[in-house]
C-alpha cells in the first residue's frame, strides 16, 4: 500500500457498486448459491481463504479489481471486510463472483466474494463477520491492510494459516514488528508471516544470488567489505530489508549502527576472525516507485559486483569488475511490485517463508540502532 | 561452497551455467520446442546467467540469420508471448555452427570457438549437448564428439547428453544406440527425454500416491480390480507425418515409451529416496515384471492392433489409414493398440493393466483411471451393477487434473444410487501457470537431475516387453490380425472383446 493514499475516503452508493448485491446478513450463504444457481455451465472452486482487512472506506474500490486478478491464478474464497470508527455497531454485507474462463475457452471457473463494512466495529464484530463465512477445511490467508489496530488480537489470529502485512504502510515500524512477533508467540499462534516490503525484494534478491552462481564470485563472499544500496525515497523501510537480508544470509551479527544516517556495521560470526562489513542505505528521489531498489554495489577486497534495474525496470542489470574481467549482464526479468504482483507471488509460492524470521530479527535491530 | 543467496531448503537443483550445444537445430524440435522453452525458463527468471546456445547444423546460416529465424517461431508459440526486449538479450547468447555431423573437422572448429567464447565472455566451461536430430546421425555425431575431445568434461566443468525418443525401434538398435551413447558419455550424463515425465501429472502421480495417506493402503491387488491407460488422438497422418509414423506404429511409438512410463509411475513400489536412482530404481523393478508375451497366440489373446477405415472426425470426412498420405497402400503398421498387460508382482497379482493407444479416436485425450473392486453386494445387491465401481481418473492432458467416482443415493424415499463425480482440475485450482514439459526438463538436465529422464535399463527393459508383440505381428508365419475401426469411433469391436472376455469394459471418455 502506499503510504501517502491512506486518507480516509468516505463510503458512497456508488463506490459500493464494485462489490456486487447487497444482502442482508443472515442470507449470504443463500444468496451465494442463487448465484451460483443461476449458470449451469460453470463450476465453484476454491483451495483457501483469502481475508482482505482494512480499516480504511477506499480498500472497497482498490481491493476488488485485485482480488478478482488473484482468483486468475488462485481460487478463493475472498471476504473482504472494511472496519471503519464511529458511529453505532452496524455491519453490512455484499455478495459477488469472479469468474474467469479456462484455457480453450470451456468452462468458466467462479469464486466469491462476500464484503463487509463494519461500522463502530468492536473486534468481537469483526471476528465473528469472519469466522461464519470461512470455507471449512481450507486454509485463512490473512492480508492485513495497514497498521496491526486492536482488531487483531488472539483469537482471531489463532485461525490465521498465513499473516501477510506491508511495513512500508506502517506509521511506526518498531512498534508494528514488536506487535508482530508478540503475535508469534502467543498461545495458539501458527502463521507464517510475510511483509510485502519484504516480497517486494524478491527480484533483486535473485537478482544478488544469481551474481553470486557465477563462481569467482562466489569464492569472494568471505571477502565482503561494504555493501552500497540506494534505495527510492519512499521504500526506507525496503532499504534496510535488504541490509538485513544480506546480513543475515551471509551469517553477520549487527555490531553498531545509526538509523539516522543509515550507515551500519557488521562482523563476521566465524570463529576468531572478524572482518566486518558495512552496509550503508542512502536514498534518491525517483517518481516511479515501482521497483524500490535503485542499486546495490557488494564490494570485496580486489572487486565489485553491481546491480541496478535496467531504465525501464524491465531487467536487473549486473555488473561484475574483478581483475581480469569486466562484464554487464542483463537478463533477470523484474516482476511487477505493485500490491496485487506481489499478493500474487505470496499465494503462488506458499512455503514456510523462511529467511524472514532471522531477516526481521536484524531489521529490528537496525530500527533501534542509535548513534553512540 | 554453496550460494549463501540462494533460498533454502531447496526443493529443487538449481540449474548450472552451461553452453548448450543443439545437434540439428535447424530442425522443427529446435524452433518449436527447445528454443521457445529456454525463452519461456528466461521469462520466468530460472535461466542461469551466463547460459549460451550453439546451434548445430548443415545449412549455412550466420548467427543473426539463425536468431531471426527462431524469433519468428518464437513469437508464434512462446507459452508466455514474445517480448522484444527479453528476445534481444536472451537472443544475444544464441549462436549458429555450421557442419555436417559426418565432418570431424567441424566438431573440432566447434571446440575451438565454443573456447573462445569462454575465454570471451567469461562462465563456466560445462557443456550439454542435445541431439534434436534423426537416430541415425547419433553414431556420427557421438563418434566426432569423442575424436574431437569435445564430450570430456573440462576442469571444473561438466559434459553431459540430452537424447530424444525415439530411443530404438527395438532392443537390438535401442542397445546399439545406447553403447553409442554410452561409449561417448556415462550413462550418469546421458539424459533421454520423454517428455510425458514432465508433465505436472505425470509428477503428481507419486505425490498423489506418497503424500496422502488415504489411498497407497489401497494400491494393491485386494482392491483394484483394473487399470486403464488410454492415449486419445484425434488427429491423423497430417502434415506429412505418415512416413515416419508407418515405420513407427503406435505400439514402437506410444506404449513403448510414454505409455509404459505412466505404467510404471501407477505401479511402482514407494522409492527408498527421491533421488533419480531411487526413483528410476523402483520403476525398472516394474518393467522387469511384466509378463512377455511368449507365443504368437499369447499376442493375440492379449494384444488388437487395428487400423482406420474412412470416418468423420470432428465434422471433417477423413480418409482411412492407409489413403494417408505418405503411407503404404499395403501397410501393416498399426495407428491402434490395445494391451493386457500383466505386472508378476506381490502388489499387483490379477490386475490387468489394459492399455490403449489409438489415432483418429473422437478427442485428444490421455488419462490413467483406477478401477476398484467393487463393495461387497449384501446391501445394495438389487441394483443393475454396471458404474458401480468407484473409478479413480488422472487425467494427463487436457484438463489436466483427478476424479473420484463413488456412488451416491439419490434423493427420494427410494433407494436409487447413481455414480457422482468429485473433480479437482488443475486450471480451475491454480490457474494456468503451469510450465511446459520442456522447460521443466531443460531445467533438471542443467541442473544434473535425471529423476524425470529415462535410465538405459528402462528403456530396455521396455523394448523386451515389446518386441515380444512386435516379433508376432511381423516375424511369425500366423500373424494375429490386423483389426479395422472407422475413424472418429472409439476403436475396433476387438478392442471392447478383450475386455468384455474379462467382464470388463474400457472407461467412456
Ligand atoms: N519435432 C518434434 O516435435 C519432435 C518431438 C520429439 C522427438 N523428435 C525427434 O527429434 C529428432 C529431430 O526432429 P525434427 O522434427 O527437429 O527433425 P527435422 O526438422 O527433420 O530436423 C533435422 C535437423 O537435422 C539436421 N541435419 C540433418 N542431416 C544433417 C547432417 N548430415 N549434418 C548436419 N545436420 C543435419 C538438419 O539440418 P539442415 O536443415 O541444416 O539440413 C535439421 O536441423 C527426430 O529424431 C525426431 O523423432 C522430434
Amino acid at each position: 500500500m502506499n503510504p501517502s493514499s491512506s486518507a480516509q475516503a468516505t463510503l458512497t452508493p456508488e463506490s459500493t457498486a464494485v462489490l456486487g448485491k447487497e444482502v442482508k446478513l443472515p442470507a449470504i450463504d443463500r444468496e451465494l448459491r442463487v448465484l451460483f444457481a443461476e449458470d449451469s455451465g460453470i463450476s465453484r472452486a476454491s483451495l483457501l481463504n483469502l481475508v482482505v482487512y482494512s480499516e480504511d472506506a477506499a480498500s472497497v474500490e482498490r481491493d476488488t479489481p485485485i482480488i478478482q486478478e488473484l482468483t486468475r491464478e488462485t481460487a478463493c474464497r475472498a471476504l473482504l471486510i472494511i472496519s471503519l470508527p464511529g458511529g453505532e455497531p452496524s455491519v453490512r454485507a455484499w455478495v459477488q463472483a469472479h469468474c474467469n474462463l479456462t484455457t480453450g475457452g470451456g468452462k468458466a471457473v467462479c469464486t466469491e466474494q462476500v464484503s463487509f463494512v463494519i461500522r463502530g466495529a468492536t473486534p468481537a464484530y469483526v471476528r465473528s463477520s469472519i469466522f461464519a463465512h470461512l470455507d471449512s477445511d481450507l486454509p485463512v490467508v490473512f492480508w492485513w491492510h495497514g497498521d496491526l489496530s486492536s482488531a487483531f488480537e488472539e483469537s482471531l489470529v489463532s485461525r490465521i494459516d498465513r499473516l501477510i502485512v506491508d511495513s512500508s504502510s506502517w506509521p511506526d515500524p518498531r512498534d508494528g514488528f514488536r506487535k508482530l512477533f508478540a503475535a508469534i508467540e502467543w498461545e495458539g499462534s501458527q502463521f507464517v508471516a510475510h511483509d510485502l516490503a519484504f516480497t517486494r525484494l524478491g527480484p533483486v534478491c535473485s537478482a544478488v544470488a544469481v551474481a553470486f552462481d557465477d563462481s569467482q564470485v562466489l569464492e569472494r563472499t568471505g571477502r565482503i567489505e561494504k555493501i552500497r544500496i540506494v534505495c527510492a525515497t519512499p521504500r526506507r523501510i525496503e532499504g534496510l530489508f535488504l541490509a538485513s537480508w544480506f546480513a543475515c544470509r551471509l551469517g553477520l551479527t549487527f555490531v553498531s549502527g545509526d538509523l539516522e544516517d543509515s550507515h551500519f556495521e557488521f562482523q563476521n560470526g566465524e570463529g576468531k576472525k572478524a572482518a566486518s562489513v558495512e552496509i550503508d542505505v542512502a536514498y534518491r528521489d525517483k517518481e516511479s516507485i515501482g521497483q524500490p531498489i535503485l542499486e546495490v554495489v557488494i564490494e570485496t577486497d580486489d572487486g565489485k559486483v553491481t546491480l541496478n534495474p535496467s531504465p525501464d525496470d524491465a531487467f536487473f542489470r549486473t555488473c561484475v569488475d574483478l581483475p581480469h574481467r569486466k562484464e554487464c549482464q542483463e537478463l533477470l526479468p523484474i516482476r511487477k511490485c505493485d500490491d496485487g504482483s506481489l499478493m500474487a507471488a505470496v499465494l503462488g509460492r506458499a512455503g514456510q517463508n523462511r529467511q524472514f524470521p532471522g531477516t526481521v530479527a536484524i531489521l529490528r535491530e537496525l530500527l533501534d540502532s542509535e548513534a553512540e | 561452497m554453496d550460494n549463501p543467496f540462494r533460498d533454502e531448503p531447496l526443493t529443487r537443483s538449481l540449474p548450472q551455467p552451461c553452453t548448450v550445444i543443439i545437434f540439428g537445430a535447424t530442425g522443427d524440435l529446435t524452433h518449436r520446442k527447445l528454443i521457445p522453452a529456454f525463452y519461456n525458463v528466461a521469462a520466468d527468471g530460472d535461466l542461469p546467467s551466463g547460459l549460451r546456445i550453439v546451434g548445430f547444423a548443415r545449412r549455412p546460416k550466420s548467427d543473426e540469420e539463425f536468431r531471426s529465424d527462431l524469433e519468428a517461431i518464437n513469437r508464434k508459440v512462446s507459452r508466455q508471448g514474445h517480448n522484444d526486449a527479453l528476445w534481444e538479450t536472451f537472443s544475444q547468447s544464441i549462436y549458429y555452427h555450421q557442419s555436417e555431423f559426418q565432418d570431424l573437422e567441424g566438431y573440432q572448429a566447434l571446440a575451438e570457438r565454443l573456447d573462445k567464447l569462454d575465454e570471451e565472455r567469461g562462465g563456466h566451461p560445462n557443456r550439454l549437448f542435445y541431439l534434436a536430430s534423426a537416430p541415425e546421425f547419433f553414431d556420427d555425431i557421438m563418434l566426432h564428439l569423442k575424436e574431437s575431445g569435445l564430450c570430456d568434461a573440462k576442469p571444473g566443468g561438466w559434459s553431459r547428453v540430452v537424447v530424444e525418443k525415439p530411443f530404438g525401434v527395438d532392443l537390438p538398435t535401442a542397445q546399439h544406440l545406447n553403447n553409442v551413447v554410452n561409449s561417448t558419455f556415462a550413462e550418469k550424463e546421458t539424459y533421454r527425454i520423454d517428455h510425458y515425465l514432465g508433465k505436472e501429472t505425470a509428477q503428481n502421480i507419486m505425490v498423489l500416491r506418497f503424500a496422502n495417506a488415504i489411498f497407497e493402503p489401497l494400491w494393491n491387488s485386494r482392491y483394484i480390480d483394473h487399470i486403464q491407460i488410454t492415449c486419445a488422438e484425434n488427429l491423423g497422418m497430417e502434415g506429412g507425418r505418415g512416413g515416419y509414423y508407418d515405420k513407427s506404429g503406435a505400439l514402437r511409438d506410444m506404449v513403448q515409451n510414454h505409455l509404459l512410463q505412466l505404467l510404471s509411475l501407477v505401479a511402482m513400489e514407494p522409492p527408498v529416496d527421491l533421488s533419480a536412482d531411487g526413483v528410476r530404481d523402483e520403476k525398472v523393478k516394474v518393467f522387469k515384471s511384466l509378463r512377455h508375451m511368449e507365443t504368437p497366440e499369447e499376442v493375440a489373446q492379449n494384444v488388437v492392433r487395428a487400423q482406420y477405415t474412412p470416418g468423420v472426425v470432428d465434422g471433417e470426412k477423413v480418409v482411412g489409414y492407409r489413403q494417408e498420405d505418405r503411407v503404404n497402400l499395403e501397410s501393416q503398421t498399426e495407428p491402434f493398440v490395445a494391451v493386457k498387460a500383466m505386472v508378476d508382482s506381490w502388489r499387483w497379482q490379477g490386475v490387468p493393466f489394459y492399455i490403449r493407444m489409438g489415432k483418429r479416436l473422437p478427442k485428444k485425450a490421455t488419462e490413467i483411471s483406477i478401477h476398484f473392486r467393487r463393495a461387497p453386494e449384501v446391501l445394495f445387491n438389487t441394483l443393475p451393477s454396471r458404474g458401480r465401481s468407484n473409478v479413480m481418473v488422472i487425467r494427463i492432458q487436457p484438463n489436466e487434473g483427478i476424479a473420484l467416482r463413488m456412488m451416491s443415493k439419490l434423493p427420494g424415499p427410494s433407494i436409487r444410487m447413481e455414480g457422482v463425480k468429485m473433480d479437482f482440475q488443475y486450471s480451475t485450482s491454480f490457474g494456468n501457470k503451469s510450465p511446459e514439459a520442456y522447460e521443466r526438463l531443460l531445467l533438471d538436465a542443467m541442473a544434473g537431475d535425471a529423476t524425470l529422464f529415462a535410465r538405459r535399463d528402462e528403456v530396455e527393459e521396455a523394448w523386451k516387453f515389446i518386441d515380444c508383440i512386435e516379433h508376432a505381428w511381423h516375424k511369425s508365419s500366423d500373424p494375429p490380425p490386423m483389426a479395422e475401426y472407422p475413424a472418429g469411433s472409439w476403436g475396433p469391436k476387438e478392442a471392447d472383446d478383450l475386455l468384455a472376455r474379462d467382464g470388463r469394459y474400457w472407461r467412456r471418455l
